[in-house]
């Protein structure tokens, strides 16, 4: 039967078993996947991010979260990460997962959080067979304070500028914050 | 028999471009998931006449709801109109569990029989015959892959994309033997081969790479292949990172030479 491989099951799992070293590896994939880009988070987070990165899994898994693009925002708010360029780098991170996970007709996806309103980050799918995906950070003028820790939009067809249908995202789980 | 390297970026496809411009390679074979909110005539019209290839890789047809794949289906409809490729394959694995990304493809049970109703609804979807790709089995489950495959494509009228390494790796990691892909009555004329290595974890454990040059025994295996099973229609030699091009460029003169020298008449 497949299951997501928890942290929590493959600590139960005996070790140099086949069963454990591929759930291992599923795990070091979406270590990875999280915090291989985010190297001021690594910083902020201290040398062994093994424990912190199991210890979220664990909770991402029990509240339901469908571990896509957003993972990276709640990973975020699991460690009480406040600084804006922490910010900057998770939502980078989260529209470069968004970039590598579609496959639809969506071409590009706009996120910006509280942390830094000015801020957006625009993951952008091939524009052509020649010009490859890519992640863009600019400065957006802000009208009114975000209501919402995250807002995004998504577009299909070539970016040419924002619009204004932002979608809140809403974090699923709750912050634990991790200790400078 | 055409040899072709697949592009998943603006970088790769320009490596086989200078491979199509040097004779080294026939045709490309496309990762249509990073390309199928293009237009489909831009990217034919880029291509100019080349023969391509559609290979896709997150399409998650055991996964997703039906509505969800039919846009997908009908996107993908397009550029198989469009493009006229040679043939369209997909991955047989699983993406998503209770309705959550999985960090890697994981394989199937083989023993679920049920995945034929899924995968003949795909190949209804997308209105062409589809190819499915032997998976790089990381254990023992793997074991009834050929089986699996041999009724499957008795009951539906999908095609084997044979990938060579994959069925090396998987051989290695305790899944199906080679040889019963040799001896079995699937067709392997369309194939894949790449590089593979080690894992960080396990030592004993190989992994499909795509990241370095094929392995002496991926060689020896295509050399088997071709003696018994003569040359396939398509082969693509498979790479996935940048700056490898003259390593990749000696992989395609060593599979076009063993395709000429190697095969059953």
């Amino acid at each position: 039967m497949i299951a997501f491989p928890s942290p929590r099951h493959v600590r139960d799992l005996a070790s140099g078993t086949r069963e454990h070293t591929l759930a291992s590896l599923a795990l070091r994939t979406l270590r990875r996947d999280l915090l291989g880009r985010c190297e001021r988070l690594r910083d902020r987070l201290g040398k062994d991010t093994t424990r912190c990165f199991g210890e979220f899994v664990d909770v991402a898994l029990a509240a339901g979260h469908p571990m896509d693009w957003t993972l990276h925002l709640d990973f975020g708010v699991f460690c009480g990460v406040d600084e804006p360029h922490l910010w900057d780098e998770l939502c980078v991170a989260a529209a470069r997962r968004w970039v590598r996970s579609s496959s639809c007709g969506e071409s590009w996806l706009a996120v910006s959080c509280a942390a830094s309103p000015d801020r957006v980050v625009v993951g952008l799918r091939a524009r052509s067979l020649d010009d490859g995906p890519a992640v863009l950070r600019g400065s957006q003028r802000v009208r009114s304070h975000l209501d919402q820790p995250f807002r995004y939009q998504t577009g299909e067809g070539p970016f040419t500028e924002l619009g204004t249908d932002w979608r809140p995202y809403r974090p699923r789980i709750p912050r634990q914050g991790v200790p400078r | 028999m055409l040899l072709g390297t697949n592009v998943t970026s603006a970088a790769n496809l320009r490596d086989g471009e200078r491979f199509f411009a040097a004779g080294l390679v026939d045709f490309h074979e496309l990762l249509i998931d990073n390309f199928v909110h293009l237009d489909p005539n831009a990217v034919a019209r880029r291509l100019a006449d080349r023969p391509v290839g559609l290979h896709i890789m997150v399409s998650r047809f055991l996964d997703r709801d039906r509505d969800e794949l039919a846009r997908l289906g009908n996107r993908l409809r397009r550029f198989v109109r469009t493009l006229r490729p040679i043939y369209v394959s997909d991955h047989l694995g699983h993406y998503e569990v209770d309705g959550r990304l999985l960090p890697e493809l994981v394989e199937v049970d083989y023993n679920d029989r049920s995945l034929f109703t899924a995968i003949a609804r795909w190949q209804d979807m997308l209105a062409c015959t589809l190819l499915l790709e032997n998976f790089p089995s990381g254990s023992d489950n793997g074991r009834g892959q050929v089986e699996f495959f041999e009724e499957l494509t008795r009951q539906v009228p999908v095609l084997p994309l044979f990938d060579l390494s994959n069925a090396v790796i998987a051989e290695k990691n305790g899944g199906a033997v080679t040889e019963d892909w040799l001896c079995s009555s699937l067709p392997l004329s369309a194939c894949h081969i790449s590089g593979y290595r080690t894992s960080a974890v396990d030592p004993d454990l190989l992994i499909d790479s795509h990241d370095c040059a094929i392995a002496e025994d991926s060689w020896r295996f295509l050399s088997e292949t071709l003696s018994r099973r003569g040359a396939p229609d398509t082969l693509v030699v498979e790479r996935d990172v940048q700056g490898d091009t003259e390593n990749w460029a000696a992989d395609l003169r060593q599979a076009r030479r063993l395709c000429l020298t190697e095969s059953r008449p």
